[in-house]
């Protein structure tokens, strides 16, 4: 049975509940309400995300469900994205930060896993300065401050 | 207007995740916003290692910036700086950090305070780096205990030389602490207070290892560097050693429920008797224990006990340096269900289906030593990867193995040199009775099967692809010699002359005849095996022929 969504501006879309379940935030409600027609309210996803969302979803619908692997080592690969996800992910950075923070609200850990790995490759091999013209960030710290910053932490770069 | 995905920390940590320490240091110093999420993550691991070249410029170009922590006695100007810029930035952030590498033993003695809320302490000393940690070593020590007892909520605790650390473990000479196992013993009792350790790794000092396991409710891995098999066969109490100060350690008595009075002045062999059926198991929810044992001889016995002691065992690795040999027994049926085993499994076993296995690897194993290892694990094994099987390992595979066992040797089953002399029929006869015993049996990369054809007569249902699988060889089938073929058509051509008449055979016809006869029921057996799978290996195409 199809499933009905309902985005933040008021767009519905059809889809599988395989697909659907791929969020676990939806596979949860429709465990917890039940099935029907009634369309499920994403209040915090426009369309034009939702859109995303769900081609990643039906993309993705056979995948096994990913077991959490919280492993000691924080420092993961960010390099092994699929080919097919990569050229998801391109994409300006606007619509980037807000596939990851969808992925995030409606929990679909692999998405947000791809999502997370792309922003820390913007990331990767820049400078201070280059991160926040990416990024569009204001330094707002004074010279001081950020010679003082920068003496702190070098402690901590371990090379 | 974008939702700024930086503005919310529990999006910050996955993408930091990503980003190595140099990359955290780079975002550190974006903003003002930045540096609130990403200085956690950056001090987060945090590496005393033996240089910072970053600060080495920032203070002087000469100073190698950690090495002037680790030598107490230098107070130069540059150490000076030194030591004050990296305490105010420890003392500011050393809160952060939960997982602490220690590389540079001697800086704990500046900066050990700094650092309160560790779940992962890995130390490693190292003898070598230029004397430090032999100098300050019951300094250095003390910071160490300092810092566990500051942090209940420590998950890891490794204490190493760094050559332990880094499984270089037969390359190096063993570092030998003199006198300095009471006071590691002393220590390691005051460890009692961590609920939530997981992981610990000792290889210091000697102390009742076993009994130690059971003080963390948690602890599933564990690793420890004993002096010997004795140190385990007969435990040492540092506690009893205290009350009888003034007295032989030799002859005190144990106090728990192993053996009683045992008297190991002379270092040596009599273990058998006093382990095995006296251990009694233990609470602990242990997985996983390797042991290094530096000196004196390996004892299979150990093996048992070990498994006795720790109910819930699934892997045990013990390396022996002496003879620099190592066995590894895996009975978890789901190998990548917990902890991480990098340095367990040499690269060649990653790979290799779950089940019980057993692996040996280095010479000096014996085969009565194996034997009676296979014979005391406590499933039946699946796998067994060893360079050389001798007969009586055979045997007890054939006793003590599932019915799917994959045998996984180095090329040589069957040696007919060296110390696995083992006489050709014995040898192919246990082949045999493995091969009974596990239809499924698979021996990878072992060119030298020999299968004696009294087993194939005696087995004529044996799967014959399996046999080819098995690329074993037959052997076993007699030869005549000239002499012999002659006598026997001397006799063949006298029973044809006097087809009615009575036949009296000397003793030596009647010894041709039988071995001919023997020789036929052979070949028939083998004819009827090769009709299934023609590519059997043998020896007999000439007898064949005829």
């Amino acid at each position: 049975m199809p499933i009905t969504l309902l985005s933040l501006d008021d767009v519905q879309f059809k889809v599988d509940k395989e697909v659907a379940e791929r969020s676990i935030l939806i596979k949860n409600m429709i465990e917890d309400v039940g099935e029907s027609d009634a369309p499920i309210p994403l209040p915090n996803v426009s369309s034009s995300v939702l859109k995303k969302v769900i081609e990643y979803c039906e993309h993705h619908r056979n995948d096994p469900v990913q077991t959490q692997d919280e492993t000691d080592d924080p420092r993961k690969r960010s390099n092994d994205i699929e080919e097919w996800d990569m050229k998801f992910m391109m994409v300006d950075q606007e619509m980037l930060f807000e596939i990851i923070l969808a992925a995030n609200y409606l929990d679909i850990k692999p998405l947000l896993d791809v999502g997370c790995k792309t922003v820390a490759n913007i990331i990767k091999g820049k400078t201070p300065e280059e991160i926040r013209k990416v990024f569009n960030i204001v330094n707002d710290f004074t010279p001081e401050e950020e010679a003082q910053i920068k003496k702190e932490n070098e402690w901590a770069e371990d090379r | 207007m974008t939702r700024d995905l930086f503005d919310i920390p529990e999006l910050v940590y996955p993408i930091a995740a990503y980003l190595d320490s140099q990359e955290l240091f780079n975002c550190v110093q974006v903003s003002k916003t930045w540096a609130s999420h990403f200085v956690p993550l950056l001090w987060r691991s945090f590496r005393l290692g033996h240089r910072s070249p970053n600060q080495s410029r920032e203070v002087g170009e000469e100073i190698d910036a950690w090495d002037c922590f680790a030598n107490a006695g230098s107070s130069g100007h540059k150490t000076r700086m030194c030591h004050q810029s990296a305490n105010i930035a420890f003392a500011k952030n050393g809160h952060y950090t939960r997982e602490l590498t220690v590389e540079n033993p001697g800086a704990l003695l500046f900066f050990g305070s700094h650092f309160s809320h560790l779940n992962k302490l890995i130390c490693r000393f190292s003898d070598s780096y230029k004397g430090h940690f032999t100098r300050d070593r019951d300094e250095i020590l003390n910071r160490v205990w300092e810092l566990v007892v500051k942090s209940p909520h420590l998950n890891t605790l490794r204490l190493g030389v760094a050559e332990h650390e880094h499984g270089h473990f037969q390359r190096i000479p063993w570092p030998f602490y003199p006198n300095n196992k009471a006071v590691t013993a002393q220590h390691l009792l005051h460890l009692q207070s961590l609920p939530m350790l997981q992981h610990l790794s000792v290889s210091m000092g000697e102390v009742e290892y076993f009994e130690f396991c059971t003080r963390f409710p948690r602890l599933v891995e564990a690793r420890f560097r004993l002096q010997s098999v004795q140190s385990i066969l007969h435990p040492y109490h540092p506690q009893k050693e205290r009350d009888i100060n003034n007295n032989n350690i030799n002859n005190h008595n144990h106090n728990n429920n192993s053996s009683s009075n045992v008297n190991n002045t002379d270092g040596s062999n009599n273990d058998d008797e006093r382990v095995g059926p006296n251990v009694e198991a233990v609470q602990c929810s242990l997985k996983q224990l390797v042991l290094e044992i530096a000196f004196g001889r390996f004892d299979p016995q150990l093996v048992q006990m070990v498994f006795r002691r720790f109910p819930r065992l699934e892997r045990l690795k013990i390396l022996s340096n002496p003879l620099k040999k190592y066995i590894l027994v895996d009975l978890s049926s789901d190998r990548q269900a917990w902890a991480s085993f990098d340095d367990i499994y040499p690269e060649e076993y990653q790979d290799v289906p779950s089940g019980p296995l057993l692996a040996l690897d280095g010479s000096f194993w014996y085969d009565n030593e194996v034997a009676e290892i296979i014979g005391l694990l406590p499933v039946p094994l699946k796998r067994m990867h060893w360079k050389r099987i001798g007969e009586r390992a055979i045997d007890a595979l054939a006793t003590h193995c599932s019915e799917t066992l994959e045998v996984v040797t180095g090329g040589v089953l069957y040696r007919s040199s060296g110390d696995y002399d083992v006489p050709l029929e014995r040898m192919s006869k246990t082949v045999g009775v493995l091969l009974a015993r596990c239809p499924k049996l698979r021996i990878v990369d072992s060119p030298k099967l020999m299968l004696h054809i009294r087993y194939l007569m005696d087995h004529p249902w044996v799967c014959c692809d399996h046999l080819e699988q098995l690329r074993c060889t037959v052997v076993g089938i007699p030869k005549m010699s000239a002499e012999e073929k002659l006598l026997v058509q001397v006799v063949l051509d006298r029973e044809e002359q006097q087809p009615q008449g009575e036949n009296h055979h000397t003793k030596e016809e009647r010894r041709v005849l039988e071995k001919r006869d023997l020789i036929g029921r052979c070949l028939k057996a083998l004819q009827g095996h090769l009709e299934k799978c023609p590519n059997l290996e043998h020896n007999f195409h000439d007898l064949l022929v005829r």
